[in-house]
């Protein structure tokens, strides 16, 4: 081109005449953006500061923006090797990616059987599971959500721990942090047949939603004091049986040490929520700390009905822990 | 209908570079009027006699100068127009002539056009460069016509007034201008822009002389029939008559300028021997006394050979564009008068003296200004410098809208 240009293109003026001495054209300007004395550098950052103040502003709220959204997601999706994952609880993306990798044809198996497959697992409740237009995996789950645990001791072999959801369901509790586990109250004195997802509690669909309610907003507070759920007198599907309770633990360190001690609270199987109420009602503090509250510690007894009248009264007592 | 976003007038800013001082204005050009900004004066480091001496020092001062602005019209200056005076800008006559082509002799557009390019095909001098035309009477047949267009003669000359710059001069202030990141728009004539500040239109139709004498220089301008005549400049201002007093009363250069500030005319009258004056006034121990008869004497005599370099300075242009006929300065010539410009026309009875050398009406003149401190002769320059630059001013830019503008709105310095 610069051939073509230099044989055929039109010649520079030998003599460009008195353009040539125009200023302009004699000296080209070439402005130095950055002047080198200490006022050109001030000038410099006083003219970019707004473009700059502008910029930073933008990162601010880009960055608050990607925060936000990263933490209302419970899980961010993770769209590599032809798999997109999400979850509302703790497992990752290698339950499914091990799950393909046990068939021989993978990622491109039938999706209702790997959603089949995944419900096996006790600890999801529900697999969404789809393909999108460009191939890619998608999967969904639904987690269950934990409010106690249980120790199991095989014949053989090391203790397992399980985790109950409110419906009272067990299951393994894969990806749940070692101190959330040991946060949850356990469940003890049950009795149970089966093992791992197979594993069925005697009283554990009482248990579940009287420890869900327990977690709930509303009696929180009692619930961090609970150590342990005794389900020794719960008979399960039994719940009306005279009798049949539920006696929760509370942890020693949780109450003050210059009163006497709530050891226990006794909750029968078959007015649990009624109970609640009255436990929420009472005032403990006062009557711990009554004169003739002479006992080292008490169990509260919530689950005896006054049955003197036409109609049963519930009728909380506490009654100081036999020696 | 939806109205369009207000535009955004464009930044018009100016720079009089002085020997003693230099100025700085920025304004923006709103329905036709500029509205100043800012404004920043400095004292002058580097230049003697309109003369680099020192670039480092007058740069640091230029630069301050525009930090001061910049900081307060609250914009950053892309562009500026430089003052052009003292004796590295010289003035010349060229003349374009053709013969109209037209067989009616009626001369057209491109008649015109080229009788103009005629006249800027000349060279200008070995090592100098043009820095502007200045448009002069255009004549046809030996007869001045304002537009000759559609008109009839043989014969059409047009004239202009080329002012011309040394290359070295000229490379030192474009380059002074780029280093602090801006570029030159362009040059202005200082004794120019003291006329667009302080003569009248009818005074220039008349022929008026305008000599803005500043502190090293003495800078004229010579309109007639609303054109410029011709131009000059000559190295001599006021800070020789401080010189002078500094010598002749054996004081210091400060206690000179003081003086003459305070005491010194540009007419010596006898009655100035009988009055005695004193430094500080105080008439305490170090305070010295003067007659002031000495001091009207030195001033005066240096004010009036400056005025009568001047008239030599004219009349020699006056023979080169009109060697056949013998000029005068006189009233048939300039009806107008003379206007004294500069920090020089303050001295005390500066107009008088003007009369006395030239024999001409004369009087001190003052810009109009909105800045009631810029109202004065010494400062007729840079205010006539933005009258001129308004012309030529950049058209304004449309408004920048939306929420990104108003955000650097908000962190604007």
């Amino acid at each position: 081109m610069s051939l073509f240009r230099r044989l055929f293109g039109k010649r520079p003026e030998t003599f460009p005449g008195p353009k040539d001495r125009d200023w302009r054209a004699l000296v080209p300007q070439s402005v130095n953006p950055v002047p080198g004395d200490a006022i050109g550098r001030r000038r410099a950052v006083r003219t970019r500061l707004p473009v700059v103040l502008t910029l930073l502003f933008f990162a601010l709220l880009g960055g608050l923006l990607w925060y936000v959204v990263d933490e209302g997601a419970t899980a961010t999706p993770a769209a590599e090797g032809g798999l997109r994952f999400k979850t509302d609880g703790l497992l990752d993306a290698d339950v499914v990616r091990r799950l393909l990798a046990a068939h021989p044809e993978g990622a491109a198996r039938d999706v209702r059987s790997i959603k089949a497959e995944l419900e096996q697992d006790n600890q999801i409740l529900a697999a969404d599971v789809g393909r999108g237009p460009d191939g890619v995996l998608n999967v969904r789950l639904t987690e269950r959500k934990a409010v106690a645990r249980l120790v199991v001791t095989p014949p053989t072999g090391p203790m397992i721990v399980r985790l109950l959801d409110p419906t009272g369901v067990t299951f393994a509790g894969a990806g749940y942090p070692a101190a959330a586990v040991r946060g949850l109250p356990e469940v003890v004195n049950y009795r149970s047949t089966g093992s791992g997802d197979a594993m069925i509690v005697e009283g554990a669909e009482i248990a579940g939603p009287f420890l869900a309610t327990a977690m709930g907003e509303r009696y929180r507070a009692f619930y961090n004091q609970w150590a342990a759920v005794s389900l020794a007198d719960c008979f399960g599907a039994h719940e009306e049986a005279p009798g049949s309770s539920l006696r929760v633990i509370l942890r020693p360190g949780s109450q003050p040490a210059d009163r006497p001690a709530l050891a226990e609270i006794v909750f029968s199987t078959a007015r649990w929520r009624e109970e609640f109420g009255i436990l929420k009602a009472l005032d403990l503090e006062s009557l711990l700390r009554r004169p003739d509250a002479t006992a080292a510690a008490y169990v509260l007894k919530l689950n005896i009905l006054n049955r003197t009248g036409p109609k049963p009264v519930p009728e909380p007592r506490l009654v100081p822990v036999a020696r | 209908m939806k109205t369009p976003p207000p535009s955004l007038p464009s930044l018009i800013a100016v720079i009089d570079v002085g020997t003693h001082k230099t100025v700085a204005l920025v304004g923006q050009l709103i329905d036709g009027k500029a509205r100043m900004l800012s404004y920043s004066e400095r004292r002058t480091d580097g230049v003697v006699k309109g003369t680099v001496t020192d670039l480092e020092k007058l740069q640091r001062c230029v630069h301050e100068v525009v930090n001061d602005v910049e900081r307060g019209a609250g914009r950053a200056l892309a562009e500026i127009y430089l003052s052009m005076s003292g004796p590295a800008a010289e003035g010349e006559r060229v003349k374009g002539i053709i013969s109209v082509p037209a067989a009616d002799g009626r001369v057209t557009r491109q008649d015109l056009l080229d009788a103009v390019a005629s006249a800027k095909r000349l060279e200008p001098p070995a090592g100098r460069a043009t820095i502007l035309y200045m448009r002069q009477p255009t004549i046809l047949d030996n007869r001045p016509v304002v537009n000759p267009v559609g008109m009839t003669g043989r014969r059409l000359e047009v004239l202009f007034w080329r002012v011309t710059m040394d290359e070295a001069n000229l490379r030192l202030r474009v380059g002074m201008v780029n280093a602090m990141s801006m570029m030159l728009r362009d040059f202005i004539l200082a004794s120019h822009a003291a006329a667009c500040a302080v003569a009248t239109e009818a005074e220039k139709q008349g022929g008026v002389l305008l000599i803005d004498m500043g502190a090293g220089t003495t800078d004229w301008i010579l309109y007639y029939k609303e054109h410029i005549l011709c131009a000059g400049s000559i190295p001599v201002g006021g800070e020789h008559i401080t010189n002078d007093l500094s010598v002749g009363l054996r004081v210091s250069r400060e206690t000179a300028e003081d003086l003459k500030q305070r005491f010194a005319s540009a007419v010596h009258r006898d009655t100035d021997l009988n009055q005695t004056i004193w430094k500080d006034g105080d008439r305490g121990l170090g305070d010295q006394q003067f007659n002031r008869g000495t001091i009207t004497k030195v001033s005066s005599l240096r004010y009036q050979e400056t005025l009568d370099f001047v008239r030599k300075d004219v009349l020699r242009q006056l023979d080169q564009i009109f060697p056949d006929h013998p000029t005068k300065l006189d009233q048939h010539l300039l009806p107008s008068g003379v206007i004294l410009t500069g920090g020089s026309a303050n001295l005390q009875d500066a107009a008088e003296a003007v009369q006395l050398v030239l024999g001409l009406p004369a009087r001190v003149g003052v810009p109009a200004f909105e800045v009631e401190s810029f109202r004065k002769p010494e400062y007729a320059g840079v205010v006539g410098m933005m009258t001129a630059a308004i012309t030529d001013a950049p058209p304004p830019r449309r408004r920048p809208t939306g929420f990104l503008a108003t955000l650097r709105d908000l962190f604007r310095f």
